[in-house]
């Protein structure tokens, strides 16, 4: 499951700390996009692991759901979207 | 005409419960003085001004608080839906939630599914698709619809030969739609019976043709901005066009190119950026300004709300003071509300668009009370015959019966301003012009004017970058909206005039 998080307090080592311990030593989940660490992150949790590594982040963190945004369109279409 | 639905919204400062230290002080001063009055008079409904153009007058707010958490901080109050908008530029710096009632949840429940069986013949006919000079067109995307309400019929795009072979139930075809990727005017047929061939021209854009933006805005006239104003377009990435000036961004794509924040080929930003800030053979509303463009949809796929927050950090932190959003969806997104809560609170405005899911509600972000919601207006005789935009006539019609909202425009309480959204002729990638319609053309209007009046006020550009300035920003604008004589549900406050 691909989740957002995002530090609750900016700077805060700690939650840095939480999040090592989840993607490099507990490997519960993947870092996808750490562009933005360390305020923010793209991850990956691995399903069977997803209410424990919730729990062991957000203390540190706000965790949102991935969601897509496609390119708004006002063309008509059929209703099979084409 | 106006309606009389009272509603009840939780007003919310723009961060936090309460009113914060790093707030507008005057957000907590407003709340404080709601509770306040209501222990002076024993009357808790009270008429607030509303923040209007000078010599426009407009009927008091009348408010009612019905709870309140603590005094500076959530009121559960009840308002007249109309006067939303007024409310919202009128004491900006709330969130405005409605109120939401949980249920439990049903039991679940077998479905019963129909599935309509496809028997019978179906009938070929193949549509060419050329310019003026019976040059083909490619890329053309044609739909033909033989039950327009339920939405069946065939489609796809031409070919190098400009041909679409399509195969459908019935020759009697309730609409056929063609829409060019650039160059030319779109085409629009009704209730007609097709034959196995049917040949259409394309009428070529000429960009000195008035449309509706350039009615309401001589494009042309406007002298350029002076004082530097940053617009950020999160799109599709702008450019490249000669007409178009890109002064920074990023692309914030995971595994792209970072530098690459041109147009991915779609051309919607580039298309966007356009309506704001094109100086050259096409002018903008806001020629002058400085673009920045933050790419987020990928060449293949669609964008991630990851790339879309890290787009509105980037934006923030280059200084931009506007922020173009002509995307949305039906959900409300948390993440993506942090980071326009953060933008508002470092002084930047998010322009959202409210969606084109034909008069559905306002979608997200634009529903977000943090964001300024666009709806799409047209008019008609800003556009040829014989084309698209002549399909999205439809009522309410203005004050003026010449203006309409767009038949693909999202409505609601939660709409801001409207602006010309139907047959918008702009910039696209590789030098081309192109017309689109959408609530995503509206949206870069109303953006390029607030840039265009922020310009004018040097004072409210040298504001340290906190929620004050946003608030004041707010204000500035809120007094260059005129209605239009649309329900509030349509247009919100009216438009940028």
């Amino acid at each position: 499951m691909v989740i957002i998080v995002k530090q609750k307090h900016n700077g805060d080592v700690q939650s840095l700390d939480l999040l090592n311990e989840v993607l490099h030593i507990n490997n519960t989940a993947t870092l996808i996009d750490g562009s933005m660490l360390p305020e923010m992150a793209k991850i990956n949790i691995v399903d069977k692991h997803i209410d424990a590594v919730k729990s062991d982040l957000q203390s540190g963190w706000f965790l949102f759901p991935e969601k897509k945004y496609k390119i708004p369109d006002s063309k008509k279409k059929l209703s099979d979207g084409i | 005409m106006q309606h009389t639905t009272l509603s009840r919204f939780i007003l919310l400062p723009a961060n936090q419960i309460d009113a914060s230290a790093n707030a507008n002080p005057e957000i907590e001063n407003f709340l404080i003085s709601l509770s306040k009055g209501i222990k002076a008079t024993g009357k808790n409904s009270m008429k607030l001004s509303v923040r209007n153009a000078p010599k426009t007058k407009a009927p008091p707010i009348t408010l009612r608080v019905v709870d309140s958490i603590q005094e500076d901080g959530a009121k559960l109050v009840e308002m007249n839906e109309d006067q939303m908008a007024d409310f919202r530029f009128s004491y900006p710096g709330l969130r405005i939630i409605p109120e939401r009632f949980y249920r439990r949840p049903p039991l679940p429940s077998p479905e019963i599914l129909i599935k309509t069986k496809k028997t019978g013949e179906t009938i070929a006919a193949t549509i060419t698709v050329e310019d003026q000079n019976n040059y083909p067109v490619e890329n053309a995307y044609v739909v033909a619809f033989t039950d327009f309400v339920n939405r069946v019929g065939g489609g796809g795009q031409t070919n190098s030969s400009g041909k679409i072979k399509l195969n459908l139930i019935s020759d009697k075809i309730e609409r056929l739609y063609i829409y060019p990727a650039h160059s030319f005017w779109s085409y629009f047929k009704s209730r007609f019976i097709i034959n196995a061939a049917l040949n259409i021209r394309l009428k070529e854009i000429d960009i000195r043709f008035k449309d509706s933006l350039r009615f309401f805005y001589d494009t042309s006239a406007l002298p350029p901005i002076e004082n530097t104003v940053k617009v950020a377009v999160i799109d599709t990435g702008v450019g490249p066009h000669d007409d178009l000036v890109v002064s920074g961004g990023a692309n914030t794509i995971e595994g792209e190119d970072e530098n690459d924040f041109a147009d991915n080929g779609e051309g919607h930003g580039t298309h966007v950026a356009g309506i704001i800030g094109a100086n050259g053979n096409i002018k903008g509303v806001a020629a002058g300004v400085q673009i920045y463009s933050y790419r987020v949809f990928p060449k293949i796929g669609d964008a991630s709300n990851f790339y879309v927050m890290k787009a509105i950090k980037k934006a923030v932190d280059d200084g931009c003071d506007l922020i173009n959003l002509s995307l949305g969806s039906a959900d409300l997104d948390e993440g993506l509300i942090s980071y326009i809560k953060d933008a508002y609170d470092k002084g930047v405005i998010c322009f959202a668009a409210n969606g084109n899911e034909d008069r559905s509600p306002v979608c997200f972000p634009a529903a977000y009370s943090l964001c300024v919601a666009v709806s799409a207006m047209g008019r008609k005789g800003t556009f040829p015959p014989n084309t698209v935009q002549k399909a999205t006539v439809k009522s309410p019609f203005g004050k003026d019966p010449q203006n309409f909202i767009a038949d693909f425009s999202n409505i609601g309480p939660e709409t801001d301003l409207t602006a010309p959204g139907v047959g918008i002729i702009s910039t696209f990638p590789g030098n081309f012009y192109a017309v689109m319609d959408g609530t995503s053309m509206a949206c870069p209007a109303a953006t390029g004017i607030a840039a265009r009046l922020l310009a004018t006020r040097p004072d409210l550009l040298q504001l340290p970058k906190n929620q004050q300035r946003t608030d004041e920003i707010m204000k500035l604008l809120s007094v260059h909206i005129k209605s239009l004589g649309f329900n509030s549900i349509f247009e919100g406050k009216g438009m940028f005039l």
